[in-house]
């Protein structure tokens, strides 16, 4: 008992580790998951990081879509990403999350634009910025861009 | 693979619009280099470790992008954008994207 | 009229580096460790270099709060205080450096130098010894410690041991911390470096050259002990505590005999008999219950 108190400290970073090891796995692949389900749902409509539609002759009804995520690591993501920052390199904890992150900003961008009826978003802009805040890692991540609605 | 920050590739005509590609890596510099980038701040001037770190960085990031596009079918990359962020301390992410095309 | 389609991309996620996350993980985990053993072993070699210039007394207040002898007593310590000043030799211990002996009623047969000058002979020891040469022998090594500063080398390699520890994980640094300043004056169980005994066991044996004139039975001692581990065969729990502390007995007898030859140090004398009080110990022996070694 008395040993176990005093690495108490190690012990409890150790079941951190185990349990956001565990959780962000799982949580990461049922992400994966339900984006390549999605992406695959809002196939139709296209997006373009052009400023004009293909086909300028055609008339649209344009209108502003966003789509947004705040993304945060797991406790074994920044454990990792700690010793990343030690000896340097891809921190590839943080690439797989970004990853995951950014196609659910597009997603989220496309259903607002299928929402408004439209069939693409030109001019798509990306913005990464990091969340302020003490002890939380997070990051938030925004696409945006013009939805076009074909006027018949 | 023809990258363009234009719209058009001048002379060319687009065949196809194959839509958003994108490529990104985080990237985490090491102790050693940020031991030498706080010596340096001292007198100022170029980071010479960082500046190599992010371009490399960032060819990988473009480079990933164009991996995407030929995935895609796509033989150039119009409108590319590059984006640099700071993710947590001491990890940055590039991130590079741009639309996919076929052109002639 | 160029036509638009977004293509469904392949599986393949071009932007998530190829990625085993628990493997990297413990690769760098593992990097981590080597380097904190190396800072910790740098440290170590500095704190131990530079605890030798801690003044003595400085030495002594650290002794006094947490040195305690395990099971004194009293009657034998002023007979043995009295043959360790002898023992000092002409040239004396160094300005402000004192001796405190303690006699512990332990059975184990051994003997502890620690910070702030204090020996510790325990009464395994004396049974096992017949002759006061060979008491001598083992007081003037611990004297030799003592003048050399090496329990306090010891404690400043420890100590920065714990300081290093307390980095990784609070409760690994206090646990080291509190194994060398323990309440159970853990403080004589710092081990000493091969290099340190050798160079103890040369001074002990000059000191009792000078004092008797000769070294005969100067090794009485460190025999009984080879004696008892080659009973005890191999059995880790049984050999004498004295041989885990100290190690390779052979070696050390031989290297003693060398010296002794190159400085012409007779190897034969008169035996001095053990002191009143040590003997009355040492008769007793039989009485009390047998010795757990």
């Amino acid at each position: 008992m008395q040993t176990f108190l005093a690495f108490a400290d190690l012990i409890v970073f150790a079941v951190l580790l185990l349990v956001g090891y565990i959780a962000g796995r799982i949580a990461e692949r049922a992400h994966y998951a339900s984006i390549r389900k999605r992406e695959k749902l809002f196939e139709r409509v296209t997006v373009f990081s052009n400023r004009f539609p293909p086909t300028v002759s055609q008339p649209f009804e344009a209108s502003l879509v966003c789509g947004s995520v705040v993304v945060s690591q797991d406790y074994f993501k920044a454990v990792a990403a700690g010793l990343y920052s030690i000896f340097g390199g891809r921190v590839r904890s943080y690439e797989s999350l970004l990853d995951r992150a950014r196609r659910e900003s597009v997603l989220r961008m496309k259903y607002a634009a299928m929402r408004k009826g439209a069939s693409m978003i030109v001019n798509v802009k990306f913005q990464t910025s990091q969340v302020p805040g003490r002890g939380v890692g997070a990051v938030e991540l925004i696409a945006y861009g013009t939805a076009l609605r074909p006027v018949a | 693979m023809i990258l363009t920050n234009i719209e058009v590739i001048p002379g060319k005509r687009v065949v196809r619009h194959l839509g958003l590609v994108q490529g990104s890596t985080v990237r985490a510099k090491n102790v050693g280099r940020d031991i030498m980038a706080s010596l340096k701040n001292i007198v100022g001037g170029e980071l010479k470790g960082y500046t190599e770190l992010l371009n490399e960085a960032r060819e990988e990031a473009t480079e990933r992008m164009v991996r995407q596009a030929q995935a895609a079918g796509a033989n150039a990359v119009l409108n590319v954008r590059f984006s640099t962020s700071s993710i947590t301390q001491g990890a940055a992410e590039l991130f590079a994207y741009g639309t996919a095309v076929v052109v002639e | 009229m160029s036509s638009w389609s977004n293509p469904q991309l392949p599986q393949e996620e071009v932007n998530v580096g190829e990625s085993r996350p628990l493997l990297s993980f413990f690769v760098m985990v593992a990097g981590l460790g080597a380097l904190i053993l190396a800072c910790a072993l740098v440290l170590m070699l500095f704190a131990q270099a530079i605890a030798a210039w801690l003044p003595f007394t400085a030495e002594q207040a650290v002794a006094a709060r947490f040195f305690k002898p395990a099971e004194p007593a009293a009657e034998p310590e002023a007979t043995l205080q009295k043959l360790a000043q002898s023992l000092v030799g002409p040239q004396g211990l160094p300005a402000g450096m004192t001796l405190q002996v303690h006699y512990s009623v332990l059975p184990v047969a051994n003997a502890s130098a620690t910070v702030g000058g204090n020996i510790t002979i325990y009464r395994g020891l004396v049974e096992a010894i017949d002759s006061e040469n060979a008491l001598a022998m083992v007081l003037a090594h611990e004297i030799a410690h003592i003048r050399h500063r090496d329990p306090v080398r010891s404690l400043g390699r420890g100590m920065a041991l714990a300081v290093v520890m307390s980095a990784v994980s609070a409760g690994a640094g206090s646990a080291v911390a509190d194994w060398l300043l323990g309440s159970a004056g853990n403080l004589s169980v710092l081990g000493f470096s091969r290099s340190q005994e050798a160079r103890a066991d040369a001074d002990a044996l000059e000191a009792v050259a000078q004092r008797y004139g000769h070294v005969a039975g100067a090794g009485t001692f460190f025999e009984e002990m080879q004696r008892r581990a080659s009973q005890a065969g191999r059995a880790a729990e049984s050999v004498p505590v004295f041989m885990r502390t100290h190690p390779a007995t052979d070696d050390r007898l031989h290297r003693m005999q060398l010296l002794a030859a190159e400085r012409r140090w007779a190897a034969e004398g008169t035996l001095t008999p053990l002191p009143p009080a040590l003997q009355a110990i040492r008769d007793a022996r039989g009485t009390k219950a047998p010795p757990a070694e």
